[in-house]
């Protein structure tokens, strides 16, 4: 790895990299040989809470004609969404309850409910975002094809738009996930065939179709008369999960002090170099008990870069020992409250929709 | 959601418009987490079955007969079944044998007490009636030799008497006459099972015999001592010169049985099973195992210290892949059978789970999903 661009961090010689790289290896070997029951009860018992919210938030819909059970209905049942999309579903997909060879819980063959598919979410998230994390033109969520955050970014003038881009994206950010590794700007740009697309269009209609279907039509008419108040209930509670989901990821690698990486940083890129690129290109967020467990623990982006495979309730208790690790090798442990945090990435959405100028690039490494 | 072995009497085949209507509205499971909750082990696909009653058959086996949801299909005689039972968190599997007859909508296991055995010994210290475990469809093809006239000779060694007393006793509940003999080893008098069903066998069909080979301890009349050999065998292809051959037990004496017996004109129908790999074994030396695929349909040879991910390649294989470092979860796919070992956290898997090619290597030979 050769340079980063801006940070609050120290540049390490070889010898404190490889020390870092240690002490961040002997965290992570630790939890993994303590992963067991503890974290089956775990999981189980979050995905009954899920499951009952889901029942009753739904039921409640189906006499949503009085105010108080639509609300809360509508809640439950969003809640119950973003607890299975994100604490469930998107841990889940990235192994970390693999050791319970429980089929249900299989991370290569779990599909969450969502209208993407759960294969295209591995390829862009699992494998692009964790390997590739905030580099450049390969790690795809940087700016989601869509946004300027970066002043690494190049400039064009379609970016002065970006902050309704951005508002629509968190509105649909569901569908955005969806498609984003359709990577129609290619299509656009003529580097990806329509046969191509089309073929890749085939299992999203699928899931799309499934989940539209479900939502709009099925449960709404098992409602009978109360068609409407089931179907404003689940598209209220889809939007709530958008909006949540929207905000906890874009506080994970877009505030002010996340940093974004050249492609060269890849070159001979060791174990603890990799570990200090996921420290430095996300971010936390700081709060309760509870909003760890709404945030399917994506407050804790950090630890959650280092230790995808750990099972995510543990990444607060490992934050601990992990911050400690970075204060003694001087490195900037990024977290704040989620208005802080959240305000920053609006200001980087709003700032970089105008030209900017990136800093002059910094070493990682002496 | 991938279920472990595909069903052909799973609900939706069985009960196509309420499974599709449900299909629209829950998933797979979320149906088995519901019907769970309401104390019920129907499932989507899944096999899942209620302990019903258990016994002790000898001084270490422990009989399980359990109630399948009906996503169970009907076994056949002296067929298999892998059964998973949550431990630590975990749900591990093994491979046992069908054993008491299959009665009322039961079927039996018998589980030995293997010493220092993860499974056997969770099984024998802490399974109670009422709960659940989760089985596979039954294999195994020691039935195909039951077709047919000629007198049967069956051979068991050890916990093998699981397999053979199923094909025996299933045969007698189905009112089929017994001809031929049985001969049974045991390291220790105490573990021999199903004494007295086997002896009422014998009572009842005059043209069937047993005889218990044990090589330790007391020497009364009822034990015979020696072990499979030349000197043993010859009298029997004597007497018995079109007889079909069954044997099960461990893979040396299956081995040493099949030297013996497959040229008996009437067939040879032998199951063995392979001791646990010891993990200080599985570091030691180099070695090569077997891996099938079983969507290919292809076999590779893999050595042990090579990840999976590397040999496939090797192989000609493209298993989908991405960090290649144990990180993305990529390449993660599912282990049928065998034993694996992931070199990142030392965890070994064995019989069915999920396997992460790039940082695990082969223990023994196994069957992966590919």
């Amino acid at each position: 790895m050769s340079v980063v661009s801006q940070g609050k961090s120290r540049a390490l010689s070889p010898e404190e990299l490889t020390a870092f790289g240690e002490a961040v290896d002997a965290l992570q070997k630790r939890a993994i040989a303590d992963v067991g029951e503890r974290d089956a009860r775990y999981i189980r018992r979050l995905i009954r809470v899920q499951q009952y919210m889901e029942v009753v938030g739904r039921g409640l819909l189906f006499i949503g004609v009085f105010p108080p059970a639509w609300i809360l209905g509508t809640v439950l049942l969003g809640v119950a969404k973003i607890l299975e999309n994100m604490e469930i579903g998107h841990n889940v997909m990235h192994g970390q309850y693999d050791f319970m060879n429980e089929p249900a819980l299989r991370g290569a063959t779990y599909e969450w409910d969502i209208v993407g598919t759960s294969d295209n979410w591995r390829e862009s998230h699992n494998y692009k975002h964790h390997s590739y994390t905030n580099i450049k033109g390969l790690d795809d969520d940087v700016g989601y094809g869509l946004l300027r955050l970066f002043p690494e970014q190049r400039w064009h003038f379609s970016y002065l738009f970006q902050s309704v881009f951005a508002v629509l994206l968190a509105l649909l950010f569901q569908w955005g996930v969806a498609i984003q590794e359709l990577q129609l700007g290619k299509v656009a740009k003529g580097r990806k065939s329509w046969p191509q697309l089309k073929e890749e269009l085939r299992p999203l209609w699928k899931k799309t179709r499934r989940q539209l279907l479900k939502d709009y039509v099925f449960f709404p008419l098992l409602a009978g008369p109360f068609f409407l108040t089931v179907f404003s209930g689940n598209l209220v509670a889809n939007l709530i999960r958008n909006l949540w989901t929207f905000m906890i990821i874009f506080c994970g690698h877009f505030t002010a002090d996340a940093e974004v990486f050249e492609r060269s940083v890849l070159d001979n890129e060791s174990r603890a170099e990799w570990y200090l690129r996921q420290l430095r290109g996300s971010s936390n967020l700081s709060g309760g008990k509870l909003f760890h467990i709404l945030s399917g623990n994506l407050s804790h982006q950090i630890e959650h870069h280092m230790f995808p495979t750990v099972p995510a309730h543990r990444y607060e208790e490992m934050s601990v020992e992990l911050r400690a690790i970075c204060q003694k090798f001087g490195q900037h442990y990024n977290t704040g409250s989620l208005p802080r945090q959240f305000g920053q990435v609006v200001w980087r959405i709003l700032r970089h929709s105008l030209p900017s100028a990136a800093p002059r690039p910094r070493p990682l490494v002496q | 959601m991938a279920s472990v072995v595909s069903s052909l009497n799973s609900f939706p085949e069985r009960m196509p418009r309420v499974a599709g209507m449900l299909g629209a509205l829950i998933s797979e499971s979320q149906f088995d987490f519901w019907a769970r909750e309401f104390g019920s082990i129907t499932a989507w696909r899944r096999v899942f079955a209620r302990v019903q009653s258990l016994r002790m058959e000898g001084a270490e086996t422990l009989s399980i007969a359990l109630r399948p949801n009906r996503n169970f299909q009907s076994a056949e005689p002296g067929q298999h079944v892998n059964v998973s039972v949550e431990i630590d968190g975990r749900l591990c599997t093994r491979s046992y044998s069908l054993s008491r007859p299959a009665e009322g909508g039961c079927v039996s296991i018998s589980v030995r007490r293997e010493p220092g055995g993860l499974v056997s010994n969770h099984i024998h210290d802490h399974l109670r009636v009422g709960d659940v475990l989760e089985l596979s469809q039954p294999y195994g093809e020691l039935a195909e030799g039951l077709a047919g006239a000629s007198a049967q000779l069956f051979l068991a060694a050890g916990s093998g008497i699981t397999a053979i007393y199923n094909l025996i006793a299933e045969q007698a509940r189905r009112g089929d006459a017994l001809r031929g003999e049985l001969w049974y080893w045991e390291k220790q008098v105490e573990r021999f099972c199903f004494t007295e069903e086997l002896d009422a066998l014998c009572q009842t069909h005059p043209q069937f015999s047993v005889r218990r080979f044990c090589n330790a301890g007391d020497s009364s009349s009822l034990y015979s001592t020696g072990r499979l050999s030349p000197e043993v065998a010859a009298p029997l292809c004597e007497r018995y010169p079109n007889a079909r051959v069954f044997a099960c037990g461990g893979s040396a004496f299956v081995g040493a049985a099949r030297e013996l017996f497959s040229d008996v004109a009437g067939g040879f129908y032998a199951e063995a099973f392979s001791p646990p790999q010891r993990l200080d074994e599985a570091v030691a030396e180099e070695r090569f195992f077997e891996v099938s695929l079983t969507r290919s349909g292809q076999t590779i040879t893999v050595s042990s210290q090579q990840s999976l991910l590397d040999a496939l390649e090797e192989a000609g294989h493209q298993p989908p892949h991405g960090c290649r470092m144990g990180i993305c979860n990529s390449c993660s796919c599912g282990q049928r059978s065998g034993e694996s070992q992931n070199q990142l956290n030392g965890e070994q898997l064995r019989g069915a789970g999920s396997v992460r090619l790039c940082v695990s290597r082969a223990n023994s030979n196994i069957e992966l999903d590919i």
